[in-house]
């Protein structure tokens, strides 16, 4: 590959500038003529009939405009696998949360007044809240006794893992490769183990806001700080009966995603208010309001059971994952499915089976969040390592080593791996931790070590589009409908562009998630961006210069493959002092039949098809005469490797970071600055899954909907710059752009069980139901000295 | 009833006339158009309200706005001088502060307002300081390099 | 939340109006425990009665018996008093553990104080300090030991119409030292365990103790059979240790406390009174 010249650099930040002076607008800064504004009474009740509502009160409120209850809801149901959800509540009520009816006044203090006036009767039926209970064959509570006849989207037509046998239940998805069987006879030790984890907040410092406004010819204008604004430009239309053509999505600057904002949320509902009222309607959640619908990783339970030779070869792994999807599906059916994938992309496993079950229970509906299921398998596997490796008495690097799957051998789905790094992220923290050293530390403070691998894919099949336009002036613009939620696409849209045409990023211009002026991309989920939209502006760049190349070509006596464009000139490329400017090939002049020609721009647009091939129902796997041509089940896997050093008081039970570093294998990174940025975030949002954070549930209610008692690590807890570190191993990927892969998420992989192994490596404490607060460890350490 | 409070807003008079439930959040947001402040809690827990009002950094959704009366309140708007941007506003460009943008006029102006009173603020200083500045993009360590750097640029303006 | 907003210049003036609106009024003083409540619905008042505009009621001065604090007085002046410093560390200590700058800026050491929280960290730490406070009220001024201001949860021996005025700490002893600590999730936030401590050494033995604890009862709380152990004694490791565990039975820690296990709490007593004797001490051969 030639010298790059724009990737691979540090560029500046586009949307810095912006944000450091407070100009940049996120959705909830906008204010429209006319505007109204929402407020939703919500469900005090996990699950309950509606009796009746009364609104009538409420209506005679001066300022109130509209008050909307599920009669005034379409029938459509929307969501993100199966459409389960309702715009409004219509007979039952399914979550404490659930919106119930809704308020457009011309002040939130006059909705929030009619609010109070709306009377409900409710009749509380019996309700779920743990996944396994309420995955038994005669669970207390039915939520859905329909699912089966909710439309869906299935990812193979008519696919039967919808269909479980259970009532709530609402699919299960199987991996069976091998004899695990066979395999645990064959195994040295066998060792099985159960694991959990919590109800984690994504907190996002930008609550939910979202802005519909009806237009004049039965269209919609949705402003939403939401990912994916594709994904609801479809839901809107169907569920609304209006064309998709006179649909028009747009998200400003999003404060943080962290797949909070991908769900359908509640913008049906403000688009119920404005095409009732006709005027545009602004619903901006309160924290509180997050708490309850605003989505949280999946609580999981997993069993795990693993078969190893006296030597650490792995031979078998059987997993069972019960995921708590609360009350509606929510996107969690997709994590059901994925999640499987963090238990494929690392380790050669030879014998494997792997079930995991979506289940509904009357909790706030889970959602993605940052690692989409990986997090959740790879706490349950990285910590079964160690338990493992302590077992046979080995080292535990070498125990992973001894199972990393290699270059061009099939993993447990039978995808033929590329572009690992693995080994070298892990080699990498090896060096960082010198895990043969072990300070000391005074008082009762104990320190320990751990380390842990990881990898997070991106998902197939999958599409996206870029548009690129080149000026008469030499600069670029480039649209795309990816998420600026902070990771910076923008940049890099502006890096992958510059680099294609030559130039510096100063003169490239980002238009981004509108659906009006952008084209398709499926969401900045899946950590896809870089290399989705990258492939996509490379391809549409290479549309504008074909179209660029055509008109010059002839009039530089060359024929058009002789061509190259570089800062601003095209330039025949074994001769460059054959060349003009962009202008000077835009500007008038006459065709070979003397016809005038000039153009202000030349605009490309193409769309990046990620092919795929569909994994055999029952068994998980791909057909392997697909997989030998290339074929995959995942666009790609980004491997990570974490290390840390504790400090463990056994007085309390305190857990302190001392030094930590997250090496990630991204291909080629893009901008080396904005990498390191997702890497630190990704390290501090696990050290708060592992150690702080926990939605506190009972009954369906969250205990502390509020920053006060909802735990994220703040700057004093989060590592001393000089004890954080960022490291990068690279293994290209034949087709990222530049060989790059997205890292967002793996960013985050592996942090959790990385500080349990730490934990026991300083006291001998093992903790499996994440996370590891204080308490537990008080707890643990208090029985052994009992003993 | 609404009533008249008066206060100086990045070296402006400016007059509301607002009821006294109303918090200064909500008023310099919704009044005075000065949407660089956020609101990402309303309970005072996430310091993306925060402004500086008479040299000190309070959360503004605390604030009721009558308290402001007579005061000195400077926003992120009020920040730059002449479109100069001030050290922390280069730092936090310079050293990949910044990501989704949401918690930073609230940890400029925290970090503002410890270097102010502090000039020689070390990292624990900083983090000391900066704690009730919630983020979640960032692990925080760009965010204090960019303070440190801007504590440098502004001992060795003087 | 909707309220008459009003502003006496005055103590007096003050005090006739919470007389007159009752139960109807609150009185708002940095603003940040009553703007978060009054949003959260726990609070609501039809009066508001800010405090801000009285005068002489925001500074710390000395006096001939020791220290006035006024009730205004921010957390922030709290910690930055050179003052309280010196001879009464546990008040200077306490504000730099408490919530952060922003709010700090703002709070005051009578609003967090007349909020009664059961786990506020201002009271236990002047407890520790012989503080005593002086209210004004309708029927004159009253003053009393800071320990007994705290009724229950949330709740003071304030009358309708009185205001916390000021709160006195007495000059200590030379050879005493005083800390508080505070044990949380995460530093700074709602205690699990907030310890002050004042000791009194003199020719090594201990002559005075007042140990105060947050959060761990319904109110603050002095561990006096902890104390008592300690009077009269040298105190070395073995009896820290010990009055920690006296103090930790004495505790009365909230059963079915969705933030904490209560045996957990229980058992950081033991740690943290301990570790705040031991700090306590220190601050003497500092002063010394």
């Amino acid at each position: 590959m030639s010298e790059l010249s724009v990737v691979g650099k540090s560029v500046n930040r586009l949307d810095g500038l912006e944000k450091v002076t407070g100009k940049a607008v996120f959705c909830a800064d906008i204010t429209l003529p006319q505007m109204l504004h929402a407020k939703v009474l919500r469900s005090p009740h996990p699950h309950a009939r509606i009796v009746s509502i009364d609104t009538s009160k409420a209506e005679q409120v001066p300022g109130v405009k509209y008050v909307a209850t599920g009669k005034d809801a379409p029938n459509e149901m929307y969501g993100m696998v199966i459409r389960d959800q309702s715009v409004l509540a219509k007979e039952v009520v399914r979550f404490i949360g659930e919106p119930v009816a809704a308020v457009a006044a011309d002040s939130i203090a006059t909705a929030e007044e009619a609010l109070e006036l709306i009377k409900v009767e409710y009749e509380p039926l019996p309700a779920v809240f743990d996944q396994e209970i309420a995955m038994s064959p005669n669970p207390p509570s039915v939520l859905h006794p329909d699912y089966l006849s909710y439309p869906r989207r299935d990812w193979q037509p008519g696919d039967p893992r919808f269909n479980t046998g259970l009532p709530n239940a609402y699919f299960h998805f199987k991996i069976r490769r091998g004899d695990v069987e066979k395999g645990f006879e064959e195994a040295d030790v066998v060792m099985e183990n159960r694991f959990s984890t919590q109800k984690l907040h994504h907190a996002a410092l930008e609550p939910h806001a979202m802005i519909a406004r009806p237009e004049a010819d039965g269209g919609l204008t949705v402003w939403s700080a939401r990912q994916a604004i594709w994904r609801l430009h479809a839901e809107l239309g169907l569920v609304f009966g209006i064309k998709p053509s006179k649909i028009r999505i747009i998200a400003p600057y999003i404060g943080g995603g962290f797949g909070c904002k991908i769900s359908i949320g509640e913008e049906p509902l403000t688009v119920l208010l404005a095409l009732k009222t006709g005027r545009p309607v602004k619903l901006v959640f309160t924290r509180e309001e997050v708490f309850l619908h605003g989505g949280s990783r999946v609580p999981m339970i997993i069993y795990i059971k693993d078969g190893v030779k006296k030597d650490g070869t792995l031979v078998a792994r059987q997993m069972k994952c019960i995921l708590s999807s609360g009350a509606y599906e929510h996107d969690v059916g997709i994590i059901t499915r994925n999640c499987a994938f963090g238990a494929v992309g690392t380790y050669n496993v030879p014998n494997f089976k792997f079930d995991s079950y979506g289940v509904y229970t009357n909790n706030p509906p889970s959602s993605a969040l940052r690692g989409f299921g990986s997090t959740q398998t790879v706490w349950a596997i990285e910590s079964h390592m160690d338990m493992i490796a302590e077992k046979l008495g080995m080292d535990a690097a070498e125990l992973r080593r001894k199972n990393i799957l290699k270059e061009g051998e099939p993993n447990a789905t039978g995808e033929i791996v590329h572009s690992i790094g693995a080994r070298e992220c892990l080699d990498s923290i090896v060096d960082y931790l010198k895990l043969d050293k072990k300070p000391e530390m005074g008082g009762n403070w104990q320190i320990g070590k751990g380390i842990s691998l990881g990898s997070k894919y991106s998902a197939a099949p999958n599409i996206a589009s870029a548009t690129v336009k080149l000026s008469k002036d030499g600069s670029i613009t480039v649209y795309h409908s990816a998420d600026e939620m902070g990771q910076g696409c923008n940049t890099v849209a502006a890096q992958v562009a510059a680099e294609e045409f030559g130039i510096s990023v100063d003169n490239v211009r980002v238009v981004f998630a509108d659906t009006l002026n952008c084209p398709f991309f499926p969401g900045s989920t899946s950590s896809r961006t870089t290399y989705f939209l990258g492939n996509a502006i490379r391809l549409a760049s290479m549309q504008v210069k074909k179209r660029l190349y055509k008109l010059v070509a002839w009039r530089l006596g060359v024929s058009d493959e002789e061509l190259e464009v570089k800062g601003g000139q095209i330039y025949v490329r074994q001769e460059p002092s054959k060349k003009m400017t962009i202008a000077q090939a835009f500007g008038a002049h006459r065709d070979t039949d003397g016809k005038l020609v000039q153009i202000d721009d030349l605009v490309g647009n193409d769309t990046w098809v990620q092919d795929y091939t569909p994994e055999d129902v029952e068994t998980g796997q791909i057909d392997p005469r697909q997989a030998e041509q290339g074929k995959r089940l995942t666009a790609f896997y980004a491997h990570t490797a974490k290390g840390i050093e504790v400090a463990v008081n056994t007085e309390t039970g305190e857990v302190k970071v001392l030094r930590c570093a997250s090496a990630n294998d991204m291909g080629q990174p893009i901008n080396p600055k904005m990498c390191e940025q997702q890497i630190e975030g990704g390290m501090v949002m696990g050290i708060g899954g592992a150690l702080y954070e926990e939605m506190q549930m009972v009954d369906g209610k969250v205990l502390n909907p509020n920053f006060t008692d909802y735990k994220v690590p703040t700057a004093a807890i989060a590592p001393s710059i000089e004890n954080m570190s960022a490291i990068f191993a690279s293994a290209p990927h034949k087709d990222g752009p530049f060989g790059a892969k997205g890292f967002g998420e793996s960013s985050m992989v592996g942090m959790e069980p990385v500080i349990a192994n730490a934990v026991y490596n300083a006291v001998g404490v093992r903790i499996k139901d994440l996370p590891i607060t204080r308490e537990k460890i008080w707890r643990e350490l208090k029985k052994r000295a009992k003993q | 009833m609404k009533q008249i409070v008066s206060f100086t807003i990045n070296g402006t008079v400016a007059e509301v006339f607002v009821e006294p439930w109303r918090t200064l959040a909500e008023v310099l947001r919704e009044e005075l158009g000065l949407t660089g402040l956020k609101i990402g809690c309303d309970r005072g827990n996430c310091g993306t309200c925060t402004v500086i009002m008479d040299g000190k950094a309070v959360r503004s959704c605390l604030v009721l706005v009558p308290q402001a009366e007579g005061k000195k309140i400077v926003t992120i708007e009020g920040l730059s001088d002449n479109g100069r941007l001030h050290p922390l506003q280069e730092a936090f460009i310079e050293r990949f502060a910044v990501q989704c943008g949401f918690c930073i006029p609230g940890m400029i102006l925290s970090a503002k307002a410890l270097l102010d009173e502090n000039p020689n603020a070390t990292e624990k200083d900083v983090r000391k300081a900066l704690k009730g500045n919630l983020c979640r993009c960032t692990g925080y360590k760009k965010i204090v390099e960019a303070i440190l750097d801007a504590r440098d640029r502004m001992r060795s303006a003087k | 939340m909707k309220f008459d907003y009003l502003e006496p210049a005055t103590i007096v003036e003050a005090v006739s109006l919470l007389k007159r609106y009752g139960d109807s009024a609150r009185v708002l003083a940095g603003g940040t425990d009553l703007v978060a409540r009054m949003k959260d619905g726990k609070i609501s008042a039809s009066y508001v009665i800010n405090l801000g505009r009285i005068p002489g009621l925001d500074s710390i001065e000395q006096d001939a018996k020791g220290v006035r604090i006024g009730a205004l007085t921010t957390i922030n002046t709290l910690e930055k008093s050179a003052v309280l410093k010196s001879r009464y560390s546990a008040a200077a200590q306490v504000a730099s553990q408490m919530a952060s700058p922003g709010i700090r800026n703002m709070a005051t050491v009578g609003g967090s104080l007349c909020s009664a929280s059961p786990s506020g960290d201002i009271a236990p730490a002047l407890i520790a300090l012989d503080a005593r406070v002086q209210l004004e009220g309708p029927a004159g001024s009253r003053e009393l030991p800071l320990l007994e201001f705290f009724t229950g949860p949330w709740s003071t021996v304030l009358d309708v119409g009185e205001i916390l005025v000021s709160i006195h700490l007495p000059e200590p002893h030379p050879s005493t030292g005083s800390a508080y600590l505070k044990y949380a999730g995460r530093e700074n936030d709602l205690a699990i365990v907030g310890a002050g401590a004042a000791i009194t050494i003199e020719d090594g033995i201990c002559r005075s103790v007042r140990l105060a604890l947050g959060a761990v009862a319904p109110t603050p709380i002095r561990a006096h059979r902890a104390e008592a152990f300690l009077e009269g004694k040298r105190i070395g490791e073995p009896e820290m240790v010990q009055a920690g565990n006296l103090a930790a039975e004495e505790a009365k820690p909230r059963q079915g406390s969705m933030r904490v296990d209560p045996e957990y709490r229980r058992s950081m007593v033991s740690v943290f009174v301990r570790r705040v004797i031991a700090a306590a001490i220190g601050h003497i051969r500092e002063t010394a």
